[in-house]
């Protein structure tokens, strides 16, 4: 927390930092640009050479106002100057003063500025052009005038270039002052862009070693994910491998497949061996898993409008088909629906179950239905023959005087005789009959679509064939009867349990009649 | 010799033919230019040049305008002669040549500078001739607008006026 503040003041530090500079950089940029026009005025007034020529100017007005002078003296003394001379002195004189309009000429700005210098040029001028004008009619007199002259003159050219000196220094020392001026102005800009030059490059600098910072700190930190995504990948592909091992051993069946394309995302070993194949099929749809083509239907119907089918007890893999507990998941993976299969393989439960099934049901004894499966087979069949109006009847078998063959014999002759009693039960009877040991020595039978004669008839068979019987006991020679009571369903009247009890009362008839008898 | 003078004279009948300047024969016939030279033997050599002397020579004509230190605005047509000519006319190869105005005003010009410039003595500007108050009659013109390094000081100094006098050294 401490280092976050810490850190978090140092970037607001760095930030104001990086504006100060923006506006220094901005700064200096302006200067610049006033740097650059500066420059630019003088580059212009320094492009084409422009030196005051005044002082020289009036040097060559004074010298030559003493040429002429000069001259005149010759002619008047008639030692070789010609009035030609003269006149050539005189031009020359007046090209300097007042010289053609685009005749070349010095340039004259600091006299243009002096009036009294003006002035006495334009004298001078006004004087030469008499002299001029004067010099045709005669020489001599234009001579004598120019020398009288002369020594004046010479005193006011003398004070003009004296006053064309001063104004000339003073003004070359204004301009020198206004060069300093400016030059010292560029100094300044020019300190100023090296300190802020100075500035950038310390600012470069210091971004130069953080970012090295950062970078070594961005190395170190990738270095670092680099070392946990190989631990992670390999921990995961470790957990893949324990994932793969654990559903390759759990005793179901899984697989995950495209619900579209069958394609085999995984499939765990059991479920291959009992495909029998050794390595992934390359498609396999969930429907053509199961064995039954009606079961198929129900349990596609069921998985695609629910998107699950739990629990479901189906026989599966049509070449070597067993009862399995299927559930089935409808999946997203990788954007596509899938099927996630888990089965559970349940046929010896199921043999587990039929095997209780029959044992509860049937009569240890005799392998006859008990009393209980009795009146739920015989009760079925009755009320199956109630709806389709079909003759039914039922008889009632008691081994007379069991008690005295248990008694004289015993138990396991009695035992014997219950035996043997059953077997000619089933095998005089018909596959449809439903035979049932209602207990101690009672038989009750359960003859489906059978009319009451018919059922007379079976009846009297019946008692003949066990009168008939011997049972297989060394050193015996036993024989028994029976009685054997018949109902039949009287139309609209009851159910099984009201055949029993007509069939018991015939029952009790017969045994009141003297026993080894049929009786209705 | 004669036979030079025999063609001078054939060039100045030509060119009073030819002349555009009507100025008065007087004033043509006097003696504007004076070219002296000096040979290795020590032999002095001096030629005096008329207005229709240098008429006579090839005209060259260049039209410009002065740099503005030298008081002239727009442009105008200078005619005259090439110095080199001129000074090729002599027979005499010198190192520098001595140019005097009617001033004394007089400056040095480098052979150098007539072979890389080739600068014009003008004695004439829009067809008419330069009279000395327009610092005439010769004025030596530079081509300032053919060559930039011509705009300085030295060679305004060089542009000298009212030419009276060369001499070859």
């Amino acid at each position: 927390m401490k280092f976050i503040s810490a850190s978090r003041s140092a970037s607001a530090r760095r930030s104001g930092l990086a504006e100060l500079l923006l506006a220094a950089v901005f700064l200096m940029a302006v200067a610049n640009l006033l740097a650059l026009r500066i420059t630019q005025q003088e580059m212009q007034s320094l492009s084409t050479p422009n030196q005051h020529n005044d002082v020289w100017h009036m040097v060559s007005i004074s010298r030559e106002l003493q040429r002429l002078e000069y001259t005149a003296r010759h002619l008047l003394a008639g030692d070789g100057a010609t009035q030609d001379d003269l006149l050539i002195r005189l031009q020359v004189l007046q090209s300097l003063l007042d010289p053609g309009a685009n005749a070349p000429r010095n340039s004259t700005q600091i006299i243009s500025g002096l009036a009294d210098v003006q002035r006495t040029l334009a004298e001078l001028s006004t004087q030469i052009d008499r002299w001029l004008l004067q010099l045709d009619a005669s020489g001599i007199q234009t001579a004598q005038q120019i020398v009288a002259v002369n020594e004046e003159q010479s005193v006011r050219l003398s004070q003009s270039l004296l006053s064309v000196h001063l104004s000339a220094t003073q003004i070359l020392d204004r301009e020198r002052i206004a060069l300093y001026e400016r030059f010292t102005l560029l100094t300044g800009m020019l300190v100023a862009l090296l300190l802020g030059l100075v500035l950038l490059v310390i600012k470069l600098i210091l971004d130069r070693r953080l970012l090295k910072r950062l970078s070594a700190h961005l190395t170190n930190l990738n270095k670092g994910l680099e070392r946990r995504v190989v631990r992670r990948t390999r921990q995961l592909s470790e957990s893949k491998a324990l994932l793969m091992f654990i559903l390759d051993a759990s005793p179901s069946e899984v697989t995950l497949v495209d619900a579209e394309t069958g394609k085999v995302h995984f499939i765990n070993r059991r479920l291959l061996n009992r495909l029998g194949q050794d390595h992934d099929p390359e498609r396999l749809m969930v429907q053509d898993l199961l064995v039954d083509e009606q079961e198929r239907l129900c349990f596609m119907e069921e998985l695609d409008s629910y998107g699950r089918v739990d629990n479901r007890e189906a026989l599966i893999v049509p070449e070597q088909p067993f009862w399995c507990s299927l559930s089935v998941k409808l999946v997203e993976i990788e954007g596509r629906l899938s099927h996630l299969l888990w089965g559970f393989d349940i046929s010896s439960h199921r043999e587990l179950l039929a095997a209780l099934e029959i044992q509860a049901s049937t009569d240890t004894l005799t392998g006859l239905y008990n009393r209980r499966a009795f009146y739920e087979q015989g009760g079925r069949a009755v009320e199956s023959c109630k709806r389709y109006a079909q003759p039914c009847s039922v008889l009632m078998v008691d081994i007379d005087h069991f008690k005295r063959i248990n008694d004289n014999h015993g138990h396991a002759v009695g035992d014997e005789a219950l035996r043997a009693t059953s077997a000619v039960l089933r095998a005089t009877l018909r596959d449809t009959d439903i035979i049932g040991r209602l207990g101690g020595e009672e038989f009750a039978v359960v003859l489906p679509s059978t009319g009451i004669s018919q059922a007379l008839e079976t009846a009297e068979r019946l008692r003949q064939a066990i009168a008939a019987i011997r049972p297989d006991c060394p050193g015996l020679a036993l024989s028994f009867t029976t009685s054997i009571g018949v109902a039949s369903l009287a139309s609209g009247g009851g159910g099984l349990k009201e055949l029993l009890a007509c069939a018991d009362e015939a029952l009790y008839q017969a045994k009141a009649n003297g026993r080894n008898r049929v009786q209705s | 010799m004669t036979d030079r003078s025999a063609c001078w004279s054939l060039l100045f009948c030509l060119a009073l033919l030819l002349a555009p300047f009507d100025s008065p024969r007087a004033e043509m016939n006097r003696p504007i230019l004076r070219l002296s030279w000096q040979t290795e033997n020590g032999q002095q050599h001096q030629r005096s040049l008329t207005l229709a002397d240098l008429q006579a020579m090839p005209q060259v004509s260049l039209r410009l305008q002065l740099p503005p230190a030298l008081g002239i605005e727009g442009e105008y047509d200078w005619q005259g002669v090439s110095l080199r000519q001129l000074v090729a006319s002599s027979g005499y190869h010198p190192n520098q040549l001595t140019l005097t105005a009617l001033n004394d005003y007089s400056v040095n010009v480098p052979a150098q500078d007539l072979q890389r410039f080739d600068p014009l003595l003008a004695y004439g500007r829009d067809g008419q001739p330069i009279s000395v108050r327009d610092k005439g009659p010769l004025i030596l013109i530079y081509p300032f607008q053919q060559f930039a390094e011509l705009n300085q000081q030295v060679y305004l100094n060089r542009t000298i006026w009212q030419i009276n006098e060369i001499h070859l050294r």
